[in-house]
């Protein structure tokens, strides 16, 4: 058995990602508003987050070549802005900001594992050649030809990851250990997915995984700076502000 | 026995409310055979006996007068209402008390303290507008910085740390400016200046994904059409 993905007139690449983070945002929006929290707060925090995500994802894949100008969207850049995003809205709004990020950082392996699809579409971050049972083929354009289909290994990793940090988020009194059980999980698995790719060289540790791992210590920094600036898990700390 | 004592009692007890004469003839009839009635006292009697006059005088001296005075306000207003008596309806049926409204900080500020607020307000909207909208003014200064150094290099690898400091600097002032305006929205509330602006970023927004979203369909399209060719 194969998939075989058509040429298609108009690339559905960016409505797909803009579409995914959209439902990852309503599904946040979803959760904040049924924890209580205002609608002006979910509001600015949303604004402010969906900003920080688009253009932190646009930035990590802006380049100037002889071709011209360049740009994507980055899954590493918008997980990263995400975090950023929530860390200073936490600053400004103050309005439950564990609730608050632990529903982001839940959110975004849907907002990936939506966003793959369009990949899936596209041709784009394909696998490794490979003409076994449950190939991608790819029956023209820049990416013709035969491959592992890594993006559906990824959209079904993270949509497991998505349910696994909605039952912590949930089941969890301690929010900010949630937070820090879901990055510890996600970002291993990102970095392993990694070895399945086509830019994946076949060395131990390729350039794509050390920016998998240089933008999930950065993510685990700016959680670490928000959860001390932010004074939350400390005793002084109320959840309603 | 008993029951001779009763009726004694009880004619001792009639005897100073009725007449003389009542009293007389109970003492000569015999006991058994017709015992003695309490008399209607005068005094109750009195009053229903000049009720009807009462009455009248009562009418001509208080009702009829009322009457009078009611007769006006009975009638309906006239249509369409006077000026005069829809504001006093409207103010009646829909009262606005100043207790009933929320009371927010800026009602118990100073003018002086408000009109503070609304500079510091609009020093955030102003230095996010700036922010918003410079780095496109000069972005053509910096994209021919960049050609002159990938033209004098003839290699593109030198322009990307160039091109990675743009993009640092346009990404970094564009969540800047919404930065700012969030803080202005959320310390500032009154601030329409704040309030207007964040409807202008949110419809800017927009409007560069929908852009952004159609420029990559009609550029697959026409480089499909290229193709052919």
């Amino acid at each position: 058995m194969q998939i075989i993905i058509p040429e298609l007139a108009r690339s559905p690449y960016a409505p797909i990602v803009i579409g995914s983070v959209i439902i990852g945002f309503a599904v946040t929006i979803y959760r904040l508003r049924r924890s209580g929290i205002s609608k002006q707060s979910v509001l600015y925090t949303c604004l402010l987050t969906f900003v920080c995500t688009l253009i932190t994802s646009l930035i990590f894949s802006f380049k100037i070549t002889s071709e011209g100008i360049g740009a994507g969207f980055s899954g590493l850049g918008a997980a990263v802005g995400m975090i950023a995003g929530v860390f200073i809205s936490g600053l400004i709004i103050k309005d439950k900001p564990e609730i608050v990020m632990a529903a982001f950082v839940s959110s975004a392996p849907l907002m990936y594992a939506l966003a793959k699809t369009g990949c899936l579409l596209a041709g784009c971050c394909h696998g490794k050649e490979y003409y076994g049972p449950f190939a991608v083929i790819h029956t023209g354009g820049e990416h013709a030809g035969s491959f592992f289909p890594a993006q559906i290994i990824d959209m079904i990793a993270f949509l497991a990851l998505h349910v696994f940090a909605l039952i912590l988020t949930t089941k969890m009194k301690n929010k900010v250990h949630a937070i820090y059980l879901i990055l510890a999980v996600t970002i291993p698995v990102r970095f392993l997915l990694e070895y399945l790719k086509y830019t994946h060289d076949g060395s131990l540790i390729s350039s794509g995984q050390i920016t998998v791992l240089i933008a999930g210590a950065v993510c685990l920094i700016i959680v670490f700076l928000w959860q001390k600036l932010l004074k939350i898990g400390s005793p002084g700390h109320k959840t309603e502000l | 026995m008993e029951n001779n004592n009763d009726l004694l009692n009880n004619q001792s007890s009639a005897q100073p409310a009725g007449p003389i004469v009542q009293s007389v003839q109970s003492q000569v009839q015999p006991v058994e055979t017709q015992p003695v009635q309490p008399q209607p006292q005068p005094v109750v009697a009195q009053p229903e006996m000049q009720q009807p006059q009462f009455q009248q005088q009562y009418q001509q001296q208080y009702q009829q007068p009322y009457q009078q005075y009611q007769q006006p306000y009975q009638q309906p207003y006239p249509q369409p209402y006077p000026q005069q008596y829809q504001q006093v309806q409207q103010g009646y049926m829909d009262p606005q008390y100043a207790a009933n409204q929320k009371l927010t900080a800026t009602d118990l500020m100073t003018p002086e303290e408000l009109s503070d607020r609304r500079k510091k307000a609009t020093i955030f909207c102003i230095i996010s507008l700036a922010l918003h909208f410079i780095p496109g003014f000069i972005s053509g200064t910096l994209t021919s910085i960049v050609e002159n150094i990938t033209e004098t290099s003839s290699n593109f690898n030198s322009a990307e740390p160039v091109s990675l400091l743009i993009s640092i600097l346009f990404g970094g002032s564009y969540i800047a400016s919404w930065v700012l305006m969030i803080i202005a929205r959320v310390k500032y509330k009154e601030s329409k200046f704040a309030k207007v602006l964040m409807w202008v970023y949110i419809g800017i927004l927009a409007a560069g994904i929908l852009a952004v979203v159609l420029i990559i369909a009609m550029c697959a399209y026409m480089l499909k059409d290229c193709q052919g060719f």
